[in-house]
C-alpha cells in the first residue's frame, strides 16, 4: 500500500513539473507579431481555413468528398499566394460551426477564416481583423402574389402576417423593420427547414431570409411555382460578409488582403483564368504589367511572396467575377455547383457596383 | 342393452368426428388465432385493410417516388467522408477488417457471430446487385461488396484451424487490425506508398464506426478503473474518482463535446494539441467511462464479501483478488448494462456532428445543405442514415442478448 501511495505521489508531482514547463514554453511557441504567421505556415506547408460545408454556393463538398465554393476558392487563392500554386496538400478547410467562430480566430489554430461571416463592430474587436468585403447580404423579403403585398413596397407589408427562422437574427432585424418603416405585422416563427413548409401551405403572405437565399427558397416550393411568387430587389439592413485573420500579424493581414485586391484588380483589367499567361507575356498595359509583376513590385518583397504571385493566384481560381460566375450563375445552378443571382453590389464599380479597391502598385 | 347401444354410440360418433384437419397446420393456427371469435375476424381484417395501405403507400414511395440518387451519387463521401479520391483503397482495406473478424468469431461463437457473419455475406452480394449506378464508386464499389463475402469465408476458414479459433485470438486480431487499420488510414508524413491523410479528412460511415470501436476499447477499462477506485480505502483516489464520476455523468454529453471542442485548445499548451476529431473522441470517453464506471460498480457489489474475506484468509494478494476472484463474476453480472452502454456509445458518436465533425449523420447533413439538387431528398437520406444506425445497434443487440441466453444456461 506504501509503495502505491509513493508512486502515485512521484507521478503526481511528475505530472505538475510537466504542466509547469509547457505552459512556460507556451508563450514562446504562441504566433504572435510580425511575420510570425506567414513562417507558421511555411513550417506547417498548409494553410489552415475555417469553414463549413453547409452553405449552397459558399461552401460544400462535392462527391469525390472535396471542398468546393466561394470560400474553399479563396482559400485556394491564399494558398497559391504563399506557395505558388493550390494542391490538394498545401491549403485545408477546416470545417467549424458558427457557435465556434470565436474561438478559433482566439486560440490561434486557424489562419484565416473563410466562412460566411458578417462583419460587426464586435467581432473586429474581439475576433480579428476582417479584411475586405466580398459579399453583401441583408434581408431579402419574398411575397406571395395573391397576398396583394407589392414588392419593394416596405408599407404594404401593414397587417399582414410573415414567416421566418426561430432563434435566427432576422426577428431582431424585422422588428429594426417596423420601427423604421412604423408598419406592424404578425411574424410566425419556425424552425429552420419548417419555414418553407409553412409559407407554401399559405400560412403566410410573406417570407424574410437572407437576401442570399431568396431565389432558392422560391424554387423549392412544391405547391407553386416561382412565378407565384415576388423577390424583392430591395434588402433590408447591412449584412457584409468578410474574410478575417488573427489579430495580431500585420504580415499576415497585409498578405491576405493583397490576394483579394488582386483578384478585382484583375476583373477590372479583364485578366482572366484563361488568358492570364498571355497578358503576363503580352500585355501592353502598364497597369496589367503591375498587377501580374511583370514591371516593378508593390511590396511583394516585403509579404515574401513571388513578384509574379497575381498569375500564379489568377491561373488558380481566375479573377473575382470568374469566382462569382462559378457559384453564382445560371450555369453554376444546371451544374448542382450554386444559383443564379443578379450580380448587385458586388459588381465592380464601373458597373454600378461597390467593388473598388485600391490599386496594385 | 345399454352396452350395445354405448358400442354404437361410439361408432356412430367416430363416423361423424372426421380428422381434425382444419386445427393443424397454417390454416388451423389461423383458424384458432386470428379468426377463433367474430370480433377477433373483424380485428383480424382491419389490421390487414391498413397494412396493405402502410405497405402500399410506403413501398411505392420507396420504389417509385422516392429520389435515391441522393445516396448513389454521394455514396463515397457518405462512407469515408472526405478521404482522398486515390487513397480511397485504404480506406476500403480497413473496413474489411469487420467481414474478417466476425468470420474468425463464427467458429467461436456459433450463436450470434454466425448469424451476423452469414447476414453479411448475403447482403453484400444483393447490395452488389442492385440495379443502381454507385457514381464515383463505379464498377469497383460491386467487387468490393463481393470481397465482404470472401473475407467473411476466409474468416471462418482460418478461424477453424485450431491456432485462430479461440475467443482470445480474435479479440487480438480484432485490436491489430483496429490499431493496424488506424495507422494504415493515417499513413506516413514521408512515405510514398501511404501518404499522410489527417482525421480531418477522415469522415462518414468509416469514422462512426472508428470512433465507436475506440470509445469502447478505451472507455470501458477506464469505467472498470474509476469503478474500482471508488471503492479504494485511499481517501484521495476515492474522492478523486467520485468526482469524476459524478461530475461527468451528472454532464450533458453537449456541453461535454463544447468543452473538449472549444476549451481544449485554449486550455492545452501547443504541443499536446489535439485534432478536433481526438477531441470529439475525449468526450465521448469522458462520458461514457463515467457511466461505465457505475454499470461496474454495480457488478462489484453483486459478488458477496464472504468471498473477498475468503481469499483474503487464503492469503491471496489485492490484486489477485481483484483480478481472479471479484472482476471476473463482477463484469459478468452486469454484461448486459455494459452491452448496453455500448450501444449507447455507438448512437452518441452521431453527436459529434452537431459541432461541424463529419460523422456519419455530420456528412449526410453537410451533402443535404451544401448543394440545391439535395435540399428535397432528406426523407430518402434520413431514411438511410437510420436504417444503417439500426442495423449496427441491432446486431449489437443480438449479441447482447446472445451472450444472456449463453450466460443463463451457464449458471442454471
Amino acid at each position: 500500500m506504501l509503495n502505491t501511495a509513493k508512486v502515485f505521489a512521484v507521478a503526481l508531482a511528475a505530472t505538475v513539473l510537466a504542466a509547469m514547463y509547457a505552459a512556460a514554453q507556451e508563450d514562446a511557441t504562441k504566433p504572435a507579431g510580425y511575420g510570425h504567421r506567414l513562417e507558421q505556415v511555411r513550417d506547417r506547408g498548409k494553410i489552415l481555413c475555417a469553414d463549413n460545408t453547409e452553405l449552397v454556393a459558399w461552401s460544400w463538398i462535392d462527391e469525390d468528398g472535396k471542398n468546393r465554393g466561394f470560400g474553399p476558392d479563396y482559400c485556394r487563392a491564399y494558398a497559391a499566394a504563399v506557395f505558388g500554386d493550390a494542391t490538394d496538400d498545401n491549403w485545408e478547410i477546416v470545417n467549424i460551426t458558427f457557435a465556434e467562430r470565436p474561438t478559433v480566430m482566439q486560440s490561434g489554430e486557424i489562419d484565416v477564416m473563410t466562412i460566411a461571416n458578417t462583419w460587426t463592430a464586435h467581432r473586429e474587436v474581439h475576433w480579428g481583423n476582417f479584411v475586405d468585403i466580398v459579399h453583401y447580404a441583408g434581408l431579402g423579403v419574398i411575397s406571395s402574389k395573391d397576398s396583394g403585398i407589392v414588392p419593394n413596397d416596405w408599407q404594404t407589408l401593414d397587417g399582414t402576417t410573415g414567416c421566418t427562422g426561430a432563434g435566427t437574427n432576422y426577428v431582431q432585424m424585422a422588428a429594426d423593420m417596423e420601427s423604421e418603416y412604423g408598419i406592424t405585422f404578425e411574424l410566425a416563427l419556425y424552425e429552420i427547414g419548417g419555414v418553407r413548409d409553412a409559407y407554401d401551405a399559405g400560412r403566410c403572405d410573406f417570407v424574410l431570409t437572407g437576401s442570399d437565399g431568396t431565389g432558392s427558397f422560391v424554387r423549392q416550393l412544391t405547391r407553386s411555382t416561382p412565378d407565384d411568387h415576388n423577390i424583392w430587389t430591395s434588402v433590408f439592413g447591412k449584412d457584409p460578409w468578410a474574410m478575417l485573420v488573427p489579430h495580431g500579424d500585420d504580415q499576415w493581414f497585409d498578405l491576405i488582403r493583397m490576394v483579394g485586391w488582386i483578384l478585382v484588380n484583375a476583373e477590372e483589367l479583364g485578366v482572366t483564368q484563361d488568358n492570364v499567361e498571355d497578358m503576363f507575356a503580352n500585355s501592353p498595359s502598364v497597369k496589367v504589367q503591375r498587377l501580374l509583376g511583370a514591371e516593378g513590385t508593390w511590396g511583394q518583397d516585403r509579404l515574401q511572396i513571388a513578384d509574379d504571385v497575381a498569375v500564379n493566384i489568377i491561373k488558380e481560381v481566375g479573377n473575382f467575377g470568374e469566382i462569382i460566375h462559378r457559384y453564382y450563375s445560371a450555369e453554376a445552378e444546371e451544374k448542382g455547383w450554386g444559383f443564379y443571382r443578379e450580380r448587385g453590389p458586388d459588381n465592380l464599380y464601373l458597373r454600378g457596383g461597390l467593388m473598388y479597391v485600391p490599386e496594385n502598385t | 342393452m345399454a352396452d350395445r347401444a354405448s358400442v354404437t354410440g361410439v361408432a356412430d360418433v367416430a363416423d361423424q368426428v372426421r380428422p381434425p384437419v382444419a386445427s393443424t397446420g397454417p390454416l388451423g393456427w389461423v383458424r384458432a388465432n386470428l379468426l377463433d371469435t367474430w370480433y377477433n375476424a373483424l380485428l383480424t381484417l382491419g389490421v390487414l385493410v391498413a397494412l396493405y395501405y402502410l405497405v402500399r403507400g410506403f413501398g411505392g414511395w420507396v420504389l417509385l417516388t422516392a429520389e435515391w440518387a441522393v445516396l448513389t451519387q454521394n455514396l463515397q463521401v457518405l462512407l469515408v467522408g472526405q478521404y482522398p479520391d486515390e487513397e480511397i483503397w485504404r480506406a476500403g482495406a480497413v473496413m474489411l477488417a469487420l467481414p474478417f473478424v466476425l468470420g474468425l468469431g463464427w467458429s467461436v461463437w456459433p450463436g450470434f457471430c454466425r448469424r451476423l457473419a452469414i447476414s453479411l455475406a448475403v447482403a453484400a452480394p444483393l447490395v452488389a446487385a442492385l440495379p443502381v449506378e454507385f457514381a464515383s464508386l463505379a464498377a469497383g464499389f460491386r467487387v468490393y461488396l463481393l470481397l465482404n463475402t470472401v473475407l467473411v469465408g476466409a474468416g471462418w476458414l482460418l478461424g477453424r484451424s485450431t491456432v485462430f479459433g479461440s475467443a482470445r485470438s480474435v479479440l487480438a486480431t480484432w485490436l491489430v487490425l483496429f490499431l493496424g487499420g488506424l495507422v494504415f488510414l493515417r499513413g506516413f508524413a514521408a512515405s510514398e506508398a501511404l501518404p499522410f491523410v489527417g482525421t480531418k479528412q477522415w469522415g462518414g460511415l468509416m469514422v462512426t464506426l472508428l470512433l465507436s470501436q475506440a470509445g469502447i476499447v478505451i472507455s470501458f477499462p477506464l469505467g472498470i478503473l474509476f469503478a474500482l477506485g471508488r471503492r479504494s480505502s485511499m481517501a484521495f483516489v476515492r474522492v478523486a474518482c467520485v468526482a469524476y464520476i459524478e461530475v461527468l455523468r451528472g454532464t450533458p454529453i453537449l456541453a461535454l463535446l463544447f468543452v473538449t471542442q472549444v476549451l481544449l485548445p485554449l486550455l492545452l499548451p501547443d504541443w499536446m494539441d489535439m485534432d478536433r476529431l481526438t477531441r470529439g473522441l475525449v468526450a465521448l470517453i469522458l462520458n461514457n467511462s463515467a457511466y461505465m464506471a457505475e454499470n461496474v460498480r454495480g457488478g462489484l457489489q453483486s459478488v458477496p464479501s464472504g468471498q473477498l474475506e475468503a481469499a483474503r484468509a487464503l492469503g491471496m494478494r489485492v490484486h489477485h483478488i481483484t483480478a481472479r476472484i471479484v472482476l471476473p463474476q463482477a463484469l459478468r453480472n452486469v454484461l448486459p448494462a455494459i452491452v448496453g452502454q455500448f450501444i449507447i456509445l455507438f448512437k452518441d458518436t452521431a453527436v459529434i456532428s452537431l459541432l461541424g465533425l463529419l460523422d456519419f449523420l455530420g456528412t449526410a447533413n453537410a451533402i443535404l445543405s451544401g448543394r440545391q439538387q439535395w435540399f428535397n431528398a432528406e426523407i430518402e437520406m434520413f431514411l438511410f442514415v437510420a436504417a444503417v444506425y439500426w442495423v449496427f445497434t441491432y446486431a449489437m443487440t443480438s449479441v447482447s442478448r446472445a451472450i444472456e441466453r449463453s450466460m443463463s444456461k451457464g449458471v442454471g
